[in-house]
């Protein structure tokens, strides 16, 4: 899966909980999930758990303190999948 | 050091699929699942324990400057049994950090507010728009008292706003929430 597939991906998953809908236009690597979408925290749990689903990984507790952004997302689904 | 999370009831029923699979275990420490799981009403302590665990996040990062995170379930929640005047107390730990938590619980929204030492606070929740920016400086510079338009708010490099008289940041102990059709804010009143 190319890098550009994963963060098409993800923008999929984060967009029925942006609330900030016009920051999607400008979507990529370094869109921050709540600064940028205003994504709200309890929502940052269904986008962790869509992308657990999405892709059957687990994301462990370690790696969810570090889910803010596209790009920590993408970094974190890419070890999870080359772990498996 | 303080800080506050307010949520929005209605919306939050509305919004949160709490019996999805894993949702409870990614939010809540062992012994808060089995507490709502054996509540009369579930969400509801639901909503309360995230907004005890949002509170004191912000605290916690605010007295020690750090960088953010999302580790909702390393922060362990337990409420007294009593309910005095309408306000919930509990306390929350995080690491070697114990915060003391207030709760006020109406049937449409609630408001938690936490603290790391006892310290007098003003609070304001708000039920409409309205810039919160300007509200807390309207009340912060009322207080001095000093000239509003010299007050600015700005987040600083950890994301936690600050209050900045002139271009000096002015550590002030405060906190702002939003949620749906609500907004709140808590100042510390000290002297300094």
């Amino acid at each position: 899966m190319t890098d550009k597939e994963i963060v098409e991906k993800i923008k999929k998953i984060v967009t029925p909980y942006t609330q900030n809908k016009p920051a999607l236009e400008n979507f990529d690597e370094n869109t921050d999930f709540i600064n940028d979408l205003k994504i709200n925290s309890a929502n940052l749990v269904d986008v962790i758990l869509d992308v657990e689903d999405e892709y059957n990984i687990e994301i462990d507790n370690d790696s969810m303190n570090e889910m803010l952004t596209v790009k920590d997302a993408k970094r974190i689904i890419e070890s999870k999948l080359a772990a498996r | 050091m303080i800080g506050n999370d307010i949520i929005d009831f209605t919306l939050f029923l509305k919004e949160t699929n709490w019996k999805r699979p894993n949702f409870l275990n990614k939010i809540y420490t062992v012994k808060e699942q089995e507490q709502i799981l054996n509540a009369p009403d579930p969400p509801v302590l639901i909503a309360i324990f995230w907004a005890m665990k949002e509170a004191t996040y912000k605290a916690h990062h605010r007295k020690f400057s750090l960088p953010r995170k999302y580790n909702p379930s390393n922060y362990e929640c337990s409420l007294s049994e009593k309910e005095v005047n309408g306000i919930i107390s509990g306390d929350i730990k995080i690491l070697d950090n114990k915060y003391a938590a207030e709760i006020w619980k109406s049937e449409t929204f609630i408001h938690c507010t936490a603290k790391a030492s006892e310290v007098k606070i003003f609070q304001k929740i708000y039920k409409e728009e309205v810039d919160i920016k300007s509200e807390i400086i309207t009340h912060y510079s009322d207080f001095k008292p000093l000239n509003p338009l010299d007050f600015s708010i700005r987040k600083d490099e950890n994301y936690i706003p600050q209050i900045f008289h002139l271009e000096e940041e002015l550590n002030v102990p405060f906190s702002i929430s939003h949620d749906g059709a609500y907004s709140a804010f808590i100042l510390a009143l000290t002297n300094s």
